[in-house]
C-alpha cells in the first residue's frame, strides 16, 4: 500500500474509532453527571443534568448499559401511560443548524414492560423551523443503537437565534420503562461512534446551565460557600464563586439549613435572593436574610451545616 | 403542555447606591421557592412574564 493510501486508511480507522472530537452537540449524552440527585419524579429538571422530563413517573440513574461500549450509566424512564410524555434536552442557540444540511441523532436504548416504541423523536426549533422532524422509532428489549438523519429546512433569517430541542415522546397507550444513553447529535448524515468525554469535561459543560454548592464531600462538617458583608442587622450580601460562565443570570433556591457566620457565632439563614443588579453570567451575588444579630459592614461567610444544605444556581434553558 | 406551575410571584426590593428598587421576584414554581432575576434570558423570568401577559398571573408588590 502506498504511503498516501496508508494515510487515508489510517484516517478512516481513526474516524471509525471515534477519534474526531467535539462532534456531539448533546451535553451529558452518556448520562454521567447527576448534580441534583440520582432520581426525580417532578416536572422539568431534577436529576440527570441537562435533561428535562414531563409526565413520566420517575427518572433514575441506572447501571444497565450496553455491553462493552464504555458507558457507566443510563437514564431509566418509568412511564405509566399519559399524554405528552417527554424526555428532552434543549441545545443552546441551535448550534450547527444550517438550511439544507443534515444532522444525525444516534442513541442507545432498550425497553422493558409494555414499551415498544417512541411515538416521536422530535427535532424542534420553535422560533425558526418549528418541527424539523418527528419520526417514530421502534425499540426492543435489548440494547441497540438507533440512528436518525434529518435535513434542516430552508430558512432565511438567523439560524443561530433559537434553541434546538431533541425530545423523546412515548406512545401514551403504552406503559413500562426504557433505558437510554449514548445520545449524540452531530452535523452531517453519518452517525460516528459515540464521543466519550471525561467526567470533568462533561461536568464543566453542565455547569454553564446548573451549578450547586453543597456539603457532599464533607458530610456533617461545615463547608464555606461564599463570602461577603452585612448591610444591616438582618441582611448580608454574599458572593458565591462559580467555575463556568453561566448562560444567563441564574435563579437561586436552596435547601437545608445554611448559616451565616463571622467565625464567632452562626446565624440561621431564613431567605436567599439573587441580586439582579450586582450579578452577571460570571458573578453570582446573593442577598441572605437572617432573623437578627448581624453587625453592619462586618464580613460574613455562608456555610453549609450538613450535607443537606445546598445552594442551587439555575441558568438552564 | 410543559409550562411551569407558578403559584406565587412577588417582587423583592434591594438597596443599591442609596436607591431602593425591585430587583428580583420571589416565586413558587412547581412547588419550590425560588428567587428569579429580572432577566429576560432567564427561563423562570420569561415564563412568569408570559403568564403575566396572558393574564393568568399577577406579581405582587414588594413588602
Amino acid at each position: 500500500m502506498s504511503s498516501k493510501a496508508r494515510g487515508l486508511a489510517d484516517l478512516g480507522n481513526a474516524f471509525d474509532d471515534g477519534a474526531l472530537s467535539n462532534r456531539n452537540m448533546i451535553i451529558n449524552g452518556a448520562m454521567q453527571v447527576w448534580q441534583r440527585g440520582t432520581s426525580h419524579s417532578t416536572s422539568g429538571y431534577g436529576s440527570v443534568d441537562r435533561w428535562q422530563q414531563f409526565n413520566n413517573t420517575l427518572i433514575s440513574r441506572s447501571t444497565d448499559v450496553p455491553t462493552n461500549e464504555g458507558f457507566q450509566y443510563s437514564s431509566k424512564i418509568d412511564f405509566a401511560g399519559s399524554a405528552d410524555s417527554n424526555f428532552q434536552q434543549p441545545i443552546e442557540n441551535g448550534i450547527g443548524l444550517t438550511s439544507g444540511k443534515s444532522v444525525t441523532l444516534s442513541f442507545w436504548a432498550k425497553a422493558t414492560g409494555g414499551i415498544t416504541r417512541f411515538e416521536n423523536v422530535f427535532f424542534l426549533n420553535v422560533t425558526n423551523f418549528g418541527i424539523i422532524a418527528s419520526p417514530a422509532v421502534s425499540i426492543t428489549n435489548s440494547w441497540q443503537r438507533y440512528t436518525l438523519t434529518v435535513t434542516v429546512p430552508s430558512y432565511s433569517a438567523s439560524q443561530y437565534s433559537d434553541v434546538l430541542q431533541i425530545r423523546f415522546d412515548l406512545d401514551p397507550t403504552e406503559s413500562g420503562s426504557y433505558y437510554i444513553t449514548g445520545v449524540q447529535l452531530e452535523v452531517g448524515d453519518t452517525a460516528t461512534p459515540f464521543e466519550h468525554r471525561s467526567y470533568g469535561d462533561e461536568l464543566a459543560r453542565c455547569q454553564r446551565y446548573y451549578y450547586q454548592v453543597s456539603n457532599d464531600e464533607q458530610g456533617s462538617a461545615a463547608t464555606r460557600y461564599g463570602y461577603g458583608h452585612a448591610i444591616s442587622t438582618t441582611i448580608a450580601k454574599i458572593i458565591i464563586p462559580i467555575y463556568a460562565r453561566l448562560r444567563t443570570k441564574p435563579t437561586i433556591s436552596y435547601s437545608g439549613t445554611p448559616n451565616l457566620s463571622d467565625a464567632t457565632a452562626p446565624f440561621a439563614v431564613t431567605a436567599i435572593a439573587i441580586e439582579t443588579v450586582t450579578s452577571s453570567s460570571n458573578t453570582v451575588c446573593i442577598s441572605v436574610n437572617v432573623a437578627s444579630g448581624l453587625t453592619q459592614f462586618r464580613n460574613y461567610y455562608l456555610e453549609g451545616t450538613n450535607n443537606t444544605s445546598v445552594i442551587k444556581i439555575d441558568a438552564e434553558l | 403542555m410543559n409550562s411551569m406551575n407558578v403559584t406565587l410571584a412577588q417582587y423583592a426590593a434591594t438597596t443599591y447606591n442609596g436607591a431602593t428598587f425591585n430587583d428580583s421576584i420571589k416565586a413558587t414554581i412547581d412547588g419550590i421557592t425560588m428567587s428569579v432575576p429580572l432577566d429576560p434570558a432567564n427561563r423562570h423570568y420569561a415564563e412568569i412574564m408570559r403568564q403575566v401577559t396572558a393574564g393568568t398571573l399577577t406579581i405582587e408588590a414588594a413588602d
